[in-house]
């Protein structure tokens, strides 16, 4: 099962030094199990979720997540 | 595999446990010929009294035992009573959701049982049955969207 919500958080977890997805999941608040669901697509973050996640980064929302429409 | 799928997999167990010895219990006392209609409700009105806490009691027990399983299989505290993030809580007000409609539908047979002429005894055991469905289909519905996602 798959989202239309897509990201490249893997790529920026690397960039910024190789960042573990236990050291993002814990500067944004979560678990790493979810930072995993995120990256496989397996889970669309909240909103908010969206937002701190980019704030790690220094990215905006739109670098980070993309919105793709699924074809019917 | 995550501690929470784990907590599922060990509710499911737990409950199918409790269960399968209620079910040998009540076989038993059929078999003896125990059942009194005039006696029916006060008779299943206190297997009911005494399933619900011996069901708390063995999951408290399963619960333990994990955790002390946890912490050494992994050397890291196992703390159940921690709230989980937002993807938790979700999968886990879904997997409710499912739940409470399976002990609705059972809730609902077990009415109509009454309705076409079963006996009270058919009805007690219909819910008994929805109930534990009701919480051994949530706990695989969290698996579910643990392993696979939405």
């Amino acid at each position: 099962m798959s989202c239309s919500i897509k990201n490249n958080i893997r790529r920026l977890r690397f960039d910024n030094d190789e960042m573990t997805q236990q050291q993002l999941a814990e500067a944004v608040g979560v678990t790493r199990q979810t930072i995993a669901a995120i990256e496989k697509g397996k889970y669309s973050p909240t909103l908010e979720l969206a937002f701190k996640l980019s704030r790690v980064f220094g990215k905006e929302l739109e670098e980070v997540f993309t919105y793709e429409e699924e074809a019917k | 595999m995550s501690n929470e799928e784990k907590r599922s997999i060990i509710s499911i167990i737990s409950v199918s446990l409790v269960y399968i010895a209620y079910c040998i219990f009540v076989y038993s006392k059929y078999r003896a010929g125990v059942f009194d209609p005039v006696e029916d409700f006060r008779y299943w009105g206190t297997v009911i009294l005494v399933l619900i806490p011996v069901q708390i009691v063995l999951n408290i027990i399963i619960t333990i035992l994990f955790s002390i399983g946890h912490v050494i299989a992994t050397g890291e505290p196992d703390d159940p009573s921690v709230k989980g993030d937002e993807r938790d809580q979700l999968i886990k007000l879904k997997a409710n959701t499912i739940g409470y409609a399976v002990s609705g539908v059972g809730f609902l047979l077990s009415m109509i049982s009454l309705v076409i002429g079963f006996p009270p005894f058919v009805m007690f055991n219909i819910i008994f049955l929805a109930f534990n469905l009701a919480e051994i289909t949530g706990s695989s519905m969290q698996l579910f969207y643990y392993r696979r996602g939405f």
